[in-house]
């Protein structure tokens, strides 16, 4: 016994003592030669770029049209908005007793609700603009499943999925498309026929060097996150700044079903969010100030917060890891959807989806200018709001879809979102097979793929 | 709760109300359950004690349906009891749903500094009263009013004027009355309405509540089918016609409220197969996994759905491919219409045909010659 621990040591001893020459290695161990950037190819028919709200959609609906497909996204995960961004209700999806936008994006929402064990509201229910209110018909998810579910359906249409990837470079030659990405350790070269920018910030049409667009003021962006560790219905709320009851009202609600199949629902907002002035998720830096204004704000509330009689054991109890943006830039499009187009429901001889929410812009975090649509109105976008003025092969889909900054303030919201990201992706996947510019494609044909897979044309 | 006969006067007001007597103050909505073979209108009347101090009564037809609920309502309607007491009588269907309300000759409602109500604030009154979203439910008044930022006693009685954020949802300097009444009319007493039909439910009943053009109606009607009886034909016939015409929520409960023991039903199956074809997405999807939810699906669907399956987008096509997967279905009818969809230029498509194929018992020249042309097209 004695000899093998002596034995040991020296040749524990004897290691030290080569370590003081060499390299340590362990068994099994070897240096890893210094990492060179891989560099590689792709070649794809139809690029989206940007993998949230739009972006998968967008990407499945091209799948499903058989045509070759990759989404890059910047991030971890799909589904943007929904997931990174917390925002657990990707309305609106029905209007005035009948549904208004469908499609892919409702098969994720409805795969997601049935999956979770929720409940849909009660659609039947008309709103008014005075007691029953849009918010009503909100369909709440559960962000995670709805991570997963979209990721299994970009799979099954066969996409190509790359995450942490971001484009440097994007150059047209000879009717194809050449875009330089940059991701962890990789520098990719992917040339398609189409791109679909779903970057919901128009980020790669001014890469492409097309116009785009904003006014020098924006709405505030909302870091979302959830607070527990008090009770709300035992705090003497006359001892509370009225400036904290929202905060610590949101918070109350924990369920995503609706015990009351007709009440209201979602019966309040079940997180808290603090206002991030000016977020803007363009560029890493901006995002980054985005990110950390946000988590600045949320501290500064949770310690002011953790003041108040009964809330002084207020803990964090969920955070999202960004802050979700309301505006950005929009492109300059071959069509601008004005606001008087929006809430007159103006339907367009091109228009291939429907979008209904109201006006509804934040204006410096303190209000909300909302405009309701008027009994039966429903809001249209044509197709050219979604090409730049003079492009070639290049669509978007989201928030930077050309408008009038009114008429984005409501075209912004998910399910809008959705109905424009099917209605790209069909018209990219019929561009490639026609091997023609969006804008040239005949309209009735990608009006009636649309219906084809579900979704609903303004007609 | 108790049940005994009351008084021949109340059940002569009752019967008034919905005669149309002149000299009385009211305000009713339509009558939205059909009950058209009944020509004597009330037979016996019965009532109950709710947790509100008020009583209520039920009204029934000779044939033994309740037709409707009455209350007669003799709060103060101001608020500290500031102002008169109120005698009014407020009706719900059999639903639950606010029908309307009458005062007796003399009676009247009043805002503050006792103005008698004019025709407009009666009719303001009752539009408000059939709207089961008003902003009351969970608060008692002094919360609605501390909530709004204001003083409660200023809100409604002897003089003030009504919080402006509350205006919208009450009669101008009457917002004590308004939150009162609407409480009643949505409170334990309506709760109590619909205990006392579900009592009485019988298959014809729910048959003539789905027969009512109102959504609340069929919704409550559907909500009350219990999975583990068997359908009245009339009543399944009802609930196809309900999917098939209604809008996306109704058609998506009627659905939902099917049950495995309700799907035994072949002609069930055949209903909504035929209503599968004539439906957006939206509701296909939701009836294509109803069917799935079967213990034996009709051979005569399945064969059916063969015609259809060129004409699906891949997403419903895989969706019948899960189907005839879960019942173990195949035969070689099924097997060749497959096939042909290997052929489609969709790879898509024609990938999900393929693996259908590939896993399933199908022999033949057609279906090897099928699956080996999509893999040299996709080598």
């Amino acid at each position: 016994m004695d000899k093998i621990e002596r034995r040991s040591i020296l040749k524990s001893l004897g290691a030290i003592s080569i370590g003081a020459v060499g390299p340590a290695l362990s068994k099994g161990e070897v240096f890893a030669k210094p990492y060179q950037l891989q560099k590689k190819e792709l070649e794809t028919d139809v690029l989206v770029i940007g993998g949230g709200t739009a972006g998968v959609i967008a990407a499945i609906q091209a799948g499903r049209l058989g045509v070759r497909t990759t989404v890059i996204e910047s991030g971890s995960q799909l589904g943007g908005t929904t997931t990174t961004g917390g925002v657990v209700f990707p309305g609106i999806f029905h209007a005035w007793g009948k549904q208004i936008i469908a499609g892919i994006g409702w098969e994720l929402v409805h795969d997601c609700v049935q999956m979770d064990g929720g409940d849909f509201p009660n659609f039947s229910i008309i709103p008014n603009n005075t007691t029953i209110r849009h918010w009503r018909h909100q369909v709440a998810v559960n962000g995670f499943l709805y991570t997963l579910l979209a990721e299994e359906k970009c799979k099954d249409a066969g996409i190509n999925i790359k995450y942490y990837q971001s484009p440097t470079e994007v150059t047209f030659k000879k009717g194809k498309w050449f875009v330089k990405t940059m991701g962890k350790g990789t520098q990719t070269d992917i040339i398609c026929k189409q791109i679909i920018d779903c970057t919901g910030n128009a980020f790669v049409a001014s890469l492409a060097g097309y116009d785009v667009l904003r006014e020098a003021d924006t709405q505030p962006g909302s870091l979302i996150f959830r607070i527990s560790g008090y009770d709300y219905d035992s705090l003497d709320l006359d001892q509370i700044p009225k400036k904290f009851h929202s905060e610590l009202r949101r918070n109350m609600i924990i369920s995503r079903k609706n015990d009351d199949p007709d009440g209201t629902f979602p019966p309040n907002v079940p997180y808290g969010y603090v206002y991030v002035p000016g977020a803007d998720s363009t560029t890493a830096d901006t995002h980054t100030l985005a990110n950390m204004q946000g988590r600045s704000n949320l501290l500064k509330l949770l310690r002011e917060l953790r003041e108040q009689p009964g809330c002084e054991n207020i803990r964090i109890a969920d955070l999202q890891t960004e802050t979700a943006v309301r505006e950005t830039y929009r492109i300059d499009g071959e069509y601008k959807i004005t606001h008087d187009d929006y809430v007159s429901g103006k339907v367009f001889q091109d228009s291939v989806s429907h979008s209904f929410y109201p006006i509804d812009l934040h204006r410096e975090g303190k209000s909300i200018y909302q405009e309701f649509l008027k009994e039966d109105v429903v809001a249209c976008i044509p197709l050219r709001a979604l090409i730049p003025k003079s492009s070639d092969n290049f669509l978007v889909a989201g928030r930077c879809v050309s408008s009038d900054r009114l008429a984005n303030s409501a075209l912004r919201v998910q399910a809008s979102c959705m109905g424009m990201g099917q209605a790209a992706g069909v018209a990219a996947a019929l561009a490639c097979k026609k091997d023609v510019t969006p804008l040239k494609l005949p309209v009735s044909e990608v009006q009636q793929v649309i219906e084809e897979h579900g979704g609903i044309v303004p007609r | 709760m108790g049940w005994i006969l009351i008084l021949p006067s109340l059940i002569l007001i009752a019967f008034e109300t919905f005669q149309d007597t002149a000299n009385k103050i009211k305000y009713l909505t339509e009558f939205t359950i059909p009950f058209d073979e009944l020509d004597e209108f009330l037979d016996t009347v019965t009532i109950s004690d709710t947790q509100s101090a008020n009583t209520l009564y039920q009204v029934n037809s000779k044939e033994g349906y309740p037709l409707f609920y009455f209350q007669q309502v003799t709060d103060d309607v101001c608020f500290d009891s500031k102002c008169r007491p109120i005698d009014l009588t407020i009706y719900w269907n059999i639903t639950g749903r606010y029908l309307g309300f009458l005062l007796e000759n003399g009676e009247f409602l009043s805002r503050r500094d006792h103005d008698e109500f004019n025709a407009d604030d009666y009719q303001t009154l009752h539009q408000l009263l059939a709207d089961p979203h008003l902003p009351f439910s969970d608060l008692t008044f002094e919360e609605l009013v501390n909530q709004q930022d204001s003083d409660y006693e200023n809100v409604d009685g002897t003089s003030g004027a009504t919080s402006k954020d509350i205006a919208a949802y009450v009669v101008d300097g009457a917002a004590y009355t308004t939150f009162l009444l609407w409480k009643n009319i949505y409170g334990p007493s309506q709760i109590a309405v619909q205990s006392a039909t579900k009592k009485q439910l019988h298959p014809k009943l729910i048959w003539h509540i789905l027969r009512s053009p109102s959504h609340i109606d069929q919704l409550w009607a559907l909500r009350t089918i219990e999975p583990d009886e068997k359908l009245n034909p009339e009543i399944e016939k009802r609930i196809l016609k309900l999917i098939e015409k209604e809008d996306f929520y109704v058609s998506l409960t009627a659905i939902s409220i099917l049950s495995e023991y309700h799907l035994r039903s072949e002609k069930l199956q055949h209903g909504l197969f035929s209503i599968y074809e004539k439906k957006p997405s939206g509701i296909r999807k939701p009836i294509l996994e109803k069917l799935s939810e079967a213990s034996s699906i009709s051979p005569e669907l399945i064969s059916a759905s063969y015609l259809i399956l060129p004409k699906l987008n891949g997403t419903e096509l895989d969706q019948w491919l899960t189907l005839y997967e879960k019942f173990d279905l195949t035969d070689s009818k099924m097997c060749k219409e497959i096939a042909l969809i290997v052929d489609n230029p969709n790879i898509f498509i024609a990938k999900k045909a393929y693996d259908f194929l590939a896993n399933a018992p199908c022999q033949g020249r057609e279906i090897e010659k099928a699956l080996k042309s999509f893999e040299v097209r996709n080598r």
